[in-house]
């Protein structure tokens, strides 16, 4: 199927490639099927049904060193996931300005890659923000979470 | 204790509202599976103790606002967007 993109232009892609969120993302329910283009060290979540709904995602575990979550039971339950295996976890980022990046640590997107399913999961009794900078002049080994 | 309903639209789906007054102890129950009871009230402030299955999320309202809104921020719109991360990541990876 034909994808158009904004800025990246028209692509084909592979139906079975498309990783459907089924309750959307918050602020953006109306959107459901996605792709992932990967970048060196990121990825940027482009719509299916939008070319201008995109995000740039990544690992949150490579660049936040302590970062640790813990999925809650009824996300779980939705996402059908039963252990860590075919898990993907990913963090929205937001460029704030030409050289600061913001990391949502607080609401990862947490992917069943088997079921290609995912959800935004909150969660709510951390200590995360939606926005952790990101420490561009560290290794990305460098960078953990600041300490509460 | 009447009650208001609302129409409107999350989505594409329909949605109502409606508005209740309830003393101390008493609850409402949404569905069959989730009870809502008026623990306390204070100055200003309720007291709620919320029944559900472990499998509906239950989220503070402003929390969830805080996340609608960082969404809507980190959506990507322009190429200068695009490029500030792309250079960032370029940056630390040449490093």
């Amino acid at each position: 199927m034909l994808i158009e993109t904004l800025y990246f232009g028209p692509m084909e892609v592979e139906p079975e490639k498309l990783i459907l969120f089924p309750w959307g993302l918050p602020g953006f329910e109306e959107y459901k099927r996605f792709i992932l283009l990967e970048e060196e060290g990121f990825l940027w979540l482009q719509s299916a049904d939008s070319s201008e709904v995109v995000f740039a995602l990544c690992d949150p575990f490579l660049y936040f060193r302590n970062y640790e979550i813990d999925i809650p039971t009824a996300d779980c339950g939705s996402l059908a996931i039963i252990d860590h295996e075919n898990v993907i976890v990913l963090s929205m980022m937001n460029v704030l300005s030409p050289t600061e990046i913001g990391v949502n640590l607080l609401a990862p997107l947490v992917i069943n890659c088997q079921l290609r399913m995912g959800k935004q999961v909150i969660l709510e009794n951390s200590a995360y923000r939606v926005r952790h900078i990101l420490q561009l002049d560290n290794h990305p080994e460098d960078a953990g979470v600041p300490a509460f | 204790m009447g009650h208001i309903l609302l129409g409107g639209r999350v989505g594409t789906r329909k949605i109502r509202m409606l508005v209740i007054s309830r003393k101390t102890d008493q609850a409402i129950r949404i569905g069959d599976t989730i009870q809502i009871q008026v623990v306390g009230i204070g100055k200003g402030k309720v007291r709620l103790g919320i029944v559900a299955p472990s499998d509906i999320p239950v989220y503070r309202e402003e929390l969830y606002q805080d996340l609608v809104a960082g969404n809507k921020t980190s959506l990507v719109t322009s190429p200068e967007m695009i490029e500030s991360v792309k250079k960032a990541f370029t940056a630390r990876l040449s490093r």
